[in-house]
């Protein structure tokens, strides 16, 4: 009898050991000073998914609340693979540019989900609903939570304002390895973006969605870091493919304001220049360009050709 | 002469050789650095640092000690892989959990470390590879 309950303390004790979700601790303590109050978005829609479906399900509601219009079953072709009876992380991803929306991957933290949320931007996040030796996979929106009574609320399969203690979601989320992404209108800023990944998800979203409105995502990232190479790079560059080449000067000439190494912007600067007719300039920018070196350095020493041919 | 045959004389070939290579040429002629090359850039910038993180990380670290390897060098070596070796150690990244667990994933993601850094002729932890 009592070796059976000293196992019985032995395995409660192995597995408060695996199950600890420190950043719901850390949040429930900081609750008043950082969410005090609960926050919920009420006019997020609800898709009850049908069997398996919960990819399409998930991410109508994140794509029609970012104001596109589609339905779960316009979305089944794109993301959900019969074999497998769900979605892959990826294929959402791309599925969201597909629509003209930016996919932000947020980093993994409960901290990050719950300001987004706070800002009104609902999050798609992946959870493992079983155990790492025995997944369930399953794609739920974040639509609100509750600090005080240690509750999240998600958009989940057949459940509207599904609510889930909020230790019980760090871990099926952690076991999913904290995999949470945005969807959102370009110019639509996450309230944590990081720069870098900012880039990253507005240079995807040109690549395959050129005829999005790139432009106003790049405004929006230069108004929150008005120095970021990348951005005055892209920025320009786009500029300069609308054929507004002074627009675009200015901003390689702010690259080289903040970052005067970086040799890209000066060779494209010495190209607007020389279209310009401004030889002697063009020069000067192109040397700067080719003396710094560089993985494109190749392309530097073409525009110099051209310079030289041009006088 | 009938062209056909006038296409298969010497010079001709050289000609037509040359026409190739010209119009293999011409895109190449990139009046800009593209977005799409920047972004390149930008993503093996995002893959160092990761690894980067990775040899700062505690328990990494100690491994590497004892394998005799200073994590320095390691860190002044990132800049020399390439993407597809930067590649295979971040697709490692994911095997490698924060806690003391997965002592698996570190052994692993370690010698794929030392098996790039062997290449590279940093270390020689794997002498017969």
């Amino acid at each position: 009898m009592r070796f059976k309950l000293l196992l019985l303390l032995a395995f409660a004790s192995l597995l408060s050991a695996c199950l600890s979700a420190p950043q719901s601790a850390a949040l429930v303590q900081q609750a008043d000073f950082k969410f005090p109050n609960p926050e919920v978005l009420e006019s997020l829609p609800f898709f009850s998914q049908s069997a398996y479906q919960c990819g399409p399900a998930a991410l109508a509601t994140m794509l029609v609340y970012s104001e596109v219009d589609v339905s779960p079953e316009d979305l089944v072709p794109l993301v959900y693979v019969p074999a497998r009876k769900g979605s892959f992380q990826f294929e959402m991803v791309a599925a969201t540019r597909s629509y003209e929306r930016l996919a932000y991957h947020l980093e993994p933290s409960l901290n990050a989900v719950f300001e987004e949320i706070k800002a009104g931007h609902p999050v798609l996040v992946l959870q493992n609903l079983g155990l790492s030796w025995y997944p369930r996979w399953h794609f739920a929106v974040v639509k609100g939570f509750d600090l005080g009574r240690e509750k999240i609320i998600l958009n989940s399969g057949t459940f509207e304002n599904y609510e889930m203690p909020l230790t019980t979601f760090e871990l099926t989320w952690a076991r999913a390895e904290y995999w949470a992404m945005l969807s959102l209108e370009p110019g639509v800023m996450p309230i944590s973006a990081e720069p870098e990944s900012y880039y990253l998800a507005l240079a995807a979203l040109e690549e395959t969605q050129p005829q999005a409105n790139i432009s106003a995502a790049y405004r929006s990232g230069l108004q929150a870091w008005p120095s970021n190479q990348n951005l005055l790079m892209g920025y320009g560059n786009l500029l300069y493919q609308e054929g507004n080449s002074a627009e675009a000067a200015t901003r390689f000439r702010e690259v080289i304001k903040y970052h005067s190494n970086f040799a890209p912007a000066w060779n494209n600067l010495a190209q607007i220049l020389l279209e310009d007719g401004d030889v002697a300039q063009a020069r000067t920018a192109v040397d700067r360009a080719i003396a710094l070196d560089g993985p494109f350095v190749d392309i530097y020493r073409e525009t110099l050709a051209k310079i030289e041919a041009a006088k | 002469m009938r062209i056909t045959k006038l296409l298969r004389t010497p010079a001709a070939y050289s000609i037509i050789a040359s026409m190739l290579f010209v119009s293999v040429q011409a895109p190449a002629l990139a009046d800009v650095v593209g977005t799409k090359e920047l972004t390149m850039q930008a993503q093996l910038q995002v893959q160092r640092n990761d690894v980067r993180d990775l040899i700062a990380r505690e328990d990494v670290r100690a491994g590497l000690l004892g394998y005799g390897v200073n994590p320095a060098d390691i860190d002044k070596r990132i800049d020399s892989l390439t993407t597809s070796e930067l590649l295979q150690i971040q697709n490692q990244l994911g095997v490698l959990p924060a806690g003391a667990d997965g002592v698996l994933g570190v052994v692993l993601t370690l010698i794929l470390i030392f098996v790039l850094l062997d290449v590279l002729g940093a270390t020689d932890v794997f002498p017969r590879i």
